[in-house]
């Protein structure tokens, strides 16, 4: 989508017609990602994610590299909005990405937006994309 | 929504269930663009993009329904209307499964600082609300 260098700061944002609850069930519930975050199942354990598809293991799959760089960190932040009725917005941080160009580069671009716009019509809708 | 300046190209996509053709007809209609664009009518034709007392501007590409290309003031604020015109591109492309990837590029803002900030925030929300009334038949606000 873009020709220039991947940000090592990446946001995107979403507005999504459902309660930060519903959207934070949406985010830690394996069941429910696996239907959004191209098959993935995440949820949150000891204070870290744990994300596994199928049988592979998330990082080398997707890093190709017998040592990863260091951990990029995702930050979800979620907060009300009362000037705009029914309308969460939802915003994904990635960051603290510049020791890791090739994640920087993966994600840039329509990447996180798939996974923000299969989210939204998951919650609205019942069915994801 | 960030304390960084605004960027002078801003890019901002989404995925929605739907086809190009009737991506197009939402943006171009007046009756659609109430339900997501701040309840304002935007007619657009081959020549110009008529947001009323909200947003002006020339259309210079108009390739239904893959592209859409037009100058954009916006004249809802006294700053931001004093400003040059700066450029939003529209660009619509057909995915697997009924789905279209709905990509705005607002660019040409480097002497539209007002503007860039002014907008920064708020292409999130009209593409949100788009792709809500695309697929629910209702908008943010309903």
């Amino acid at each position: 989508v873009s020709t220039v260098t991947a940000q090592t700061t990446q946001v995107y944002s979403v507005y999504i017609k459902a309660t930060p609850e519903q959207i934070w069930e949406a985010i830690t519930t394996p069941e429910f990602t696996e239907r959004y975050f191209h098959g993935v199942r995440m949820e949150i354990r000891d204070g870290r994610r744990w994300s596994t598809l199928r049988e592979l293991a998330w990082d080398e799959e997707v890093l190709g590299r017998p040592a990863p760089p260091p951990r990029a960190r995702v930050d979800i932040r979620l907060r009300r909005r009362p000037r705009r009725r029914g309308a969460e917005p939802r915003h994904v941080v990635h960051d603290r990405l510049e020791g890791a160009p090739k994640t920087a580069a993966s994600v840039a671009g329509v990447g996180w937006m798939f996974v923000l716009s299969n989210l939204k019509t998951l919650l609205e809708t019942g069915d994801p994309l | 929504m960030s304390t960084m300046t605004a960027q002078t190209t801003q890019v901002y996509s989404i995925f929605i269930k739907a086809s190009p053709e009737q991506i197009w007809e939402a943006i171009t209609t007046p009756a659609f663009t109430r339900k997501y664009f701040y309840g304002v009518p935007v007619a657009i034709t081959s020549e110009t993009f008529d947001g009323g007392a909200s947003a002006q501007g020339a259309v210079v590409e108009f390739d239904p329904p893959h592209k859409l290309v037009h100058s954009w003031r916006a004249l809802y604020d006294t700053e931001t209307a004093a400003e040059p015109e700066s450029r939003v591109t529209w660009e619509i492309a057909a995915q697997d499964g009924g789905v279209s990837l709905l990509t705005v590029v607002h660019d040409r803002l480097d002497e539209s600082p007002k503007t860039a900030e002014s907008v920064a925030g708020g292409w999130s929300y009209i593409l949100s609300g788009l792709k809500s009334v695309l697929e629910t038949g209702e908008g943010l606000a309903g």
